[in-house]
């Protein structure tokens, strides 16, 4: 939490993750409510998001966008290797539309603010690799419950993605994320 | 000319502030009238200033396996913003038009997929205004 506090204040949104929120947060780890952690955690992003971007500093929104990512692929990675769980690979695969987003339509914008352009290269490493999974999209007729105000979408996504592939992404995710901390 | 382009400055600046705090604002109306509790915002607004016939698009991914609510606002009036998702290939897969311009809808995802949400004005409703777009998950 600490380093929540840390880390807040030196990118200028130390407001979004105040005593209240951190104490929140806090809580609901030691009483391993995720619901309500989720739903503390949520807010806070979104306070600080909005922060950033009345002060004008959207750039910095959107690095902490990539710095979230890196870190949940770092975590998914971790688990795919451990378990060989092909949803985990299935996961990470579906991350080739995000990566792209981040690229193309995120940093894109902001390549002469202070450090993006880096992070951009570096995410551009990882792209030659996710490239190579193929994702295969099947429309299916949606299905739709007017009383309950519900559509189910049963369109399917099928990712592509060997053993091989997964552990090279992995160990890029690594690299990366080790060049970005250090 | 330097006092008229600073006067000229500040209106806009002040005209800018005034519009993302009217934004605000029905980012919050349209949660606390669309979200219940077992609903978890994804965090962020998509929102876009639209005139007449402008489309704003907003590009997501829903995961398999989750229940997402996304709500829809113009104003301070539900309804008056029409939302549609469509898939990659350009398929409607929903139109709040087909449901009475309902200003929320809940999406069962069975896989995951990529969808595009288109939002434009009711023509009938309104001229202008700041399209939100609020998406949430199920707990």
């Amino acid at each position: 939490m600490k380093s929540v506090q840390k880390l807040s204040t030196n990118v200028g949104i130390a407001d979004a993750f105040d005593m209240e929120t951190i104490s929140a947060v806090q809580r609901n780890l030691n009483n391993g409510n995720k619901d309500s952690l989720l739903y503390v955690i949520s807010n806070a992003y979104r306070k600080a998001d909005d922060f950033l971007q009345i002060s004008d500093r959207k750039y910095i929104g959107s690095l902490v966008v990539v710095g979230g990512w890196m870190e949940s692929m770092h975590f998914a990675g971790l688990l795919g290797k451990q378990d060989k769980s092909p949803e985990i690979q299935n996961m990470v695969g579906m991350q080739k539309h995000t990566l792209n987003t981040m690229i193309d339509q995120m940093l894109s914008r902001y390549l002469n603010e202070p450090g993006v352009e880096e992070i951009s290269n570096y995410l551009e490493e990882i792209r030659i690799l996710f490239d190579q999974v193929e994702i295969k999209y099947e429309y299916a007729k949606p299905e739709t419950d007017k009383g309950n105000k519900l559509t189910k979408l049963k369109s399917k996504s099928t990712v592509e993605i060997s053993d091989e592939l997964f552990s090279q992404i992995v160990d890029k995710i690594e690299e990366v994320r080790g060049k970005i901390i250090k | 000319m330097k006092k008229l382009i600073a006067i000229f400055s500040f209106l806009l600046v002040a005209g800018v502030t005034q519009v993302q705090a009217q934004c605000d604002t029905i980012a919050n109306y349209c949660h606390k009238n669309n979200f219940t509790v077992n609903y978890v915002s994804d965090g962020q607004n998509y929102r876009a200033l639209l005139f007449a016939e402008q489309e704003a698009e907003f590009e997501t991914t829903f995961f398999g396996g989750v229940t997402y609510r996304i709500a829809a606002c113009t104003g301070f009036e539900q309804g008056n913003l029409i939302f549609r998702v469509k898939d990659e290939l350009g398929n409607t897969l929903f139109d709040s038009m087909d449901q009475q311009n309902a200003p929320y809808w809940d999406f069962e995802i069975e896989s995951t997929i990529t969808v595009k949400i288109v939002t434009l004005l009711d023509p009938l409703e309104a001229p202008s205004g700041c399209a939100t777009i609020l998406i949430g998950f199920k707990q």
